[in-house]
């Protein structure tokens, strides 16, 4: 067991080491798809916390996401902050809209926080091309600041971030706060009949996941210089963040980012064939998902075993 | 031992769903260092007033007094902060950590800063365990123990709580024989560490031996309470299980056995998970008998028919019409003539009586849908009457009926009533009762009663099994039971 | 198979594709030919045409020998009309496809959302299509550092200006006096309706009102009816995102006002199928118009258009096929495909197009990059449509039709 773990922590290692020394032999389009796939690593994360620990299904995380990237991208933009502040910001909205969707939805019980979740997303969505004066509507707002327009150094920020989030999330993850959240994801009335406020553990896991979500979404907006709905908002965004998740191995916070970084690499691979590639991607994901339920991470496991 | 003034009190404690009243104004006290159980069949409300107190379910009216202060209407995790514990018979524990974790849980703080346990807890979680006798699987993730074991787990997560005062719910269900005693001995150091025990489970015998004291309850009230011995003797609660004086009226052996068996169980057993429900169960019916299966509630008749239905995976074979059954296919078994009327009923409620009955004759020829459903409402003349009225606005014994009818509708060769008389009043269960009667006397149809109502049961019965505990511990006529085993049922 | 055969394939897969990952890398784009980029709007009228005027300039000046012996390789892509889309694709062909430029864009916002990348990468953009005023006001901001940003087209001060000249000419001579400015909201049209509040009184046009709806609108029946309400003369249209609904309701609601101005969409020639024949009557600016020799090269180009993609071309189609001739020529003068190079070669622009004479604008001007306007250069061309075919009804020297309105169009007499 404990031999296994040790292996486990070499070969991140060993990834990670990968991942550092890229930037000296890749050019900077590789370097390009990957920085977008270590945020979407950190959107994949940040909901793992929520599904697999708290057990809610959030299928609206392009809602905290969006939240984060728009109000950066206004903060920026409209309301002339600098980069760092209207980082700040965006996060700040993603953390205040999470919780304040949080607190009624958790008061349901069943399908009714996801379905939230899902109105939330087209509400936001609606927002966007309803004040279309201050959000750039459905075509995107463009924003003045970029964090570099060095692909090097945009690699390098990206990849901090997702090591750094991914370190805090696993901590919370693997502590005894990740634990109350794993039981009461597994069964509510136990969980609180053991004595944990079960529903202020769960608003907790919606803030620190949307405040990440958001953190990402605000940087991916000063990374890409725009912020677009079809970029940050789209439901269909919610759902690669979701399946990558899930692909990438449930309660794992790693496999997160594993399923995102496949997805988004493999998506990239197959773009010469057009409208197929996207089609290939799902049904690879599809494959992943019903032969392996754990995920990557799970058959990477299995294979080990056997 | 007994403390002086009672740690939990509960007055006038009531809850109604819509229009059900699942308790009515139940009071009790619970002493530190006393064992109480709560008894009471299916229905009963025993389970209802249990998650009150718990705060799992809001009463609707009464009070909750733990120490004197009122907790009624509180969410569970400040009455379980206020000292109230409660061992679940199947909760869903952590999968991927370890026992030892899985323990631990119960030792940590309702913070949302702390990531670490508090000091000391691990090693106060290895001793729990090693008192619960999971010393051994400490490593091991829930997973992979033994149902027994997984018990124990939940006894010790409670007991890491440090409770005043101990819920438990179906303290043995799922237990084996030898299982059984560890059990009753944890509960005793519950009680031997001065905690106020309260134990809920169907029928006063399995928890005779552990509890001080018992309190029964039957359609939400009170009806009896004492020791164990003076409860079961208590004329109400032996009327609420037994029922009254048995007439029987059984065919001969020779005659029955001259027909050919129809349905024949042998060595049938069930397992839900780790919990084995069924233990080696061999039972036969003949074509044309009447055959009665008792046992209080949770002795595993419902497991058994839901078996030969071929709605749950078991063990050991079933032969149909004398053919070994390959495969458990539900509708083609109820094609074949074997239909259950579930203990649930399962009716369409939001549909009227004659559509219930329509729909489950959709198999016949049109005209013959047309003279059974007249038969059916020769039997239950209630039914016609009512045959414009949506299912669920019928009045317990009514759906009951039609239940019944809705199965009758389908043609069986032999018909399963799973436990009838849930829930309803004596009246009916008169009517019921003839309504059978008149079914042995003037079909062929075989019929297959499961029962913990012996007065019901017996009366028309050919032959009769009992079954405790998901063993087959009696069979023989009805004139014998009495004799036999009726002095031991409850 | 297997499941363990499952597996293996899975992993196999998946070692595929990283490797595949890494090897992407080693490929180098060959040296050969020179790639240009274009980035368009492919599912709108004048998104295509943007891609068609750029393959069909191309592909003749591949048939002529390319430039300096080498050949053009064209990479079109879609921009969905989104920022995120169009930055991506912008990187994507400046980085991984070495685009020595790259031309498209008919919307300004996602225009003006690319313009700080072709400066950050230094990558020459040319605009074919956005009319934002913004666009070349944002290079005369910080010349330096965005020198690399070309207006191939005419900012919306430009078009205002080109509608007022023609009103001038044909429409108050008519005694067309009064007007309603009736535009989409939408960036390119913020700078369209100043300059017509500003230049329509200059020529003797009274503007009763500004009404600006959501490019979203489905029903334009209440603005239709607030318009009538007002007695206008004219509609001064701002429309390129909506066309063919508020120009067939203005049809079938027989509303008695002329409609005039800018609709970019019925400056193509499928616009009289799109809209089943409504536009009948509709008076368009434009920048060039089909069948009318503006230049000589104007005919030669709308005939092998229509031949290559069977349609008439629309206004983005001309201002693209020009700005590839004048990236070509550029790079021919220069001999470089380096983007200082290009951006020199582009600044002594001086060629006849099939819009006019081409110029870019120098560093002191307010518009910075953006094509020369006015007499001698491009003035632009009125258009209407007349029996199911697009008229040129202005400058009067080109002219081929007097302006007829439907006879439902009561304020004209």
């Amino acid at each position: 067991m404990q031999a296994f773990k040790t292996r486990n922590i070499l070969i991140l290692a060993a990834i990670l080491a990968i991942l550092v020394i890229l930037p000296f032999g890749a050019g900077s389009y590789v370097l390009g798809v990957l920085t977008t796939a270590f945020y979407f690593a950190v959107f994949a994360m940040s909901w793992d916390l929520l599904f697999g620990y708290a057990g809610e299904v959030n299928f609206g995380p392009t809602f905290l996401i969006g939240l984060g990237a728009y109000g950066a991208g206004i903060g920026n933009a409209l309301l002339g902050m600098p980069l760092p502040i209207a980082v700040l910001f965006g996060t700040a909205a993603a953390v205040i809209g999470g919780v304040a969707l949080a607190i009624p939805a958790l008061k349901l019980s069943g399908p009714y926080l996801g379905l939230i979740t899902l109105v939330a997303v087209l509400l936001l969505q609606q927002a966007i091309v309803i004040f279309a004066g201050v959000s750039g509507g459905e075509i995107g707002l463009s924003v003045p600041s970029v964090l570099s327009i060095s692909s090097k150094i945009n690699y390098a920020y990206a990849l901090i971030f997702m090591i750094i989030s991914g370190a805090i999330l696993l901590t919370i993850a693997r502590s005894s706060l990740g634990m109350i959240l794993q039981a009461a994801g597994q069964d509510r009335v136990a969980a609180a009949a053991l004595g944990f406020d079960v529903t202020r553990h769960k608003i907790l896991a919606f803030a620190v996941s949307a405040f990440f979500s958001g953190l990402a979404g605000a940087l991916l907006v000063f990374y890409l210089g725009t912020a677009s709905v079809n970029a940050v908002v789209d439901l269909a965004i919610g759902i690669r963040v979701i399946i990558a998740a899930v692909m990438g191995g449930r309660r794992t916070i790693i496999g997160g980012a594993i399923g995102a970084i496949f997805l988004i690499v493999a998506a990239e691979l197959l773009r010469p064939l057009g409208q197929l590639s996207s089609f290939v991607v799902a049904l690879m994901a599809l494959g992943v998902i019903m032969f392996f339920p754990d995920g990557l991470l799970g058959m990477i496991a299995a294979r080990r075993r056997s | 031992m007994k403390e002086a003034t009672p740690r939990l009190v509960v007055e006038g404690l009531s809850k109604r769903f819509g229009g059900l009243v699942a308790v009515k104004s139940l009071d009790f006290s619970l002493y530190g260092g006393e064992i109480l159980g709560l008894i009471g069949p299916n229905g009963s409300g025993k389970s209802t007033a249990m998650q009150m107190v718990m705060g799992v379910v809001k009463p609707t009216a009464g009070r909750i007094l733990l120490d004197g202060v009122d907790q009624a209407g509180r969410p569970t995790h400040q009455i379980a902060r206020a000292g109230v514990g409660l061992v679940f018979q199947h909760a869903r524990p952590l999968r991927l950590q370890t026992v030892l974790q899985n323990i631990l849980l119960g030792l940590l703080p309702d913070s949302l800063t702390r990531l670490r346990p508090p000091p000391g807890a691990l090693d106060r979680a290895r001793e729990i365990a090693t008192l619960c006798g999971l010393d051994k699987v400490l490593d091991r993730t829930p997973a992979s123990l033994p149902f027994a074991d997984l018990r124990r787990m939940e006894m010790a997560k409670v007991m890491a709580r440090d409770p005043r005062v101990v819920l438990v719910d179906e303290p043995f269900a799922g237990l084996a024989r030898d299982e059984v005693e560890d059990f009753a001995a944890l509960i005793r150091a519950f009680r031997d560490q001065g905690r106020a025990v309260m134990l809920v489970d169907h029928n006063v015998k399995s928890i005779a031996a552990l509890a001080d004291r018992v309190l029964a309850l039957y359609l939400g009230e009170k009806i009896a309470e004492g020791t164990p011995d003076h409860v079961m003797r208590d004329e109400t609660v032996r009327r609420v299980y037994i029922g009254g004086a048995i007439e029987t009226h059984e065919r001969p052996e020779a005659e029955i056995n001259a027909h050919q068996v129809l349905l024949d169980v042998a060595d049938l057993s069930v397992f839900y998970g780790k919990a084995q429900a069924l233990d080696q169960i061999s039972l036969k019916v003949h074509q044309g008998e009447f055959v009665s299966v008792v046992g209080l509630n949770g002795a595993g008749k419902t497991s058994l028919f839901n078996a030969m239905s071929g709605l749950v995976p078991h063990q050991g074979t079933i032969s149909w019409d004398g053919e070994i059954r390959r495969k458990a296919d539900p509708a083609a078994i109820a094609r074949a003539g074997l239909v259950q009327c579930a203990e649930t009923r399962e009716l369409l409620g939001t549909m009227s009586v004659a559509d219930n009955l329509d729909l489950a004759a959709q198999r016949l020829p049109v005209a013959e849908q047309k003279s059974r459903q007249d038969w059916l409402f020769g039997l239950f003349p209630i039914l016609k009457s009512r045959r414009a009225q949506q299912a669920r606005t019928l009045s317990g014994g009514e759906q009951q009926m039609l239940a019944i009818a809705r199965a009758l509708m389908m043609k069986p060769r032999l018909l399963i009533l799973d436990e009838p008389t849930l829930g309803l009043a004596p009246v009916i269960l008169a009517q019921l009762s003839d309504a059978l009667r008149v079914l042995r006397e003037t079909t062929d149809i075989t019929l297959l009663l499961g029962e913990q109502n012996i007065t019901f049961a017996l009366p028309h019965a050919d032959r009769v099994y009992l079954i405790e505990h998901g063993r087959l511990v009696w069979q023989g006529t009805p004139a014998r039971f009495a004799e036999e085993a009726g002095k031991n049922y409850l | 198979m297997s499941k363990p055969n499952i597996k293996r394939g899975a992993g196999i897969a998946l070692a595929a594709i990283l490797a595949a990952s890494v090897s992407t890398v080693a490929v180098q784009a060959a040296q050969k030919p020179i790639v240009i980029g274009v980035t368009a709007e492919m599912a709108t009228i004048p998104g295509k045409a943007i891609a068609n005027g750029a393959t069909l300039a191309v592909q003749q000046i591949n048939a002529a020998g390319g430039i300096n012996g080498r050949p053009i390789k064209l990479i079109i892509e879609d921009n969905h009309v989104s920022t995120t889309d169009a930055i991506r694709s912008f990187q994507r062909m400046t980085r991984q496809d070495h685009a020595v430029a790259i031309l498209g864009a008919f919307t300004s916002e996602v225009a003006l959302a690319l313009e700080p990348w072709s400066a950050r990468l230094h990558e020459p953009f040319l605009i074919t299509g956005a009319a934002s005023n913004k666009l070349a006001e944002y290079v005369h901001a910080d010349y330096a550092q965005r020198k690399y940003i070309f207006h191939a087209y005419l900012p919306a001060a430009y078009l205002a200006q080109a509608v007022c000249d023609s009103t001038k000419d044909l429409l108050v001579p008519m005694h067309m006096t009064t007007a309603v400015v009736l535009s989409e909201d939408a960036a390119w049209t913020k700078p369209l309706d100043a300059g017509y509040d500003k230049c329509l009184p200059k020529v003797g046009v009274k503007v009763l009102d500004n009404i600006r709806f959501d490019p979203n609108t489905t029903d334009f029946t209440p603005i239709y009816q607030k318009i009538e309400a007002m007695h206008p003369a004219m509609i001064m249209a701002g429309w390129a995102h909506v066309g063919v609904q508020p120009t067939v309701q203005w049809a079938e609601q027989k509303v008695p006002v002329a409609l005039v101005g800018i609709n970019a969409q019925a400056g193509s020639s499928l616009f009289w199928k799109a809209t089943n024949g409504a536009t009948e009557g509709v008076l368009t600016g434009n920048t060039s118009a089909p069948g009318v020799a503006i230049t000589p090269k104007t005919i030669p180009f709308t005939n092998a258009y229509s031949k290559e993609f069977g349609s008439e071309p629309a206004y983005s189609a001309y201002s693209t096929y020009d700005a590839m001739y004048a990236l070509a020529d550029a790079i021919k003068r220069e001999k470089s495909t380096k983007p200082n190079a290009i951006v020199a070669g582009l600044e002594k622009t001086d060629m006849v197009g099939t819009q006019g004479r081409l110029e870019f604008q120098g560093k002191a001007a307010k518009f910075t990059h953006a094509l020369r306007y006015g007499p001698g250069y491009i003035t632009g061309v009125a258009i209407q449509w007349q029996n199911g075919v697009q008229k040129c009804v202005w400058p009067l020297k080109l002219a081929n039709a007097k302006v007829v309105f439907p006879s439902f169009v009561t304020a004209t007499k």
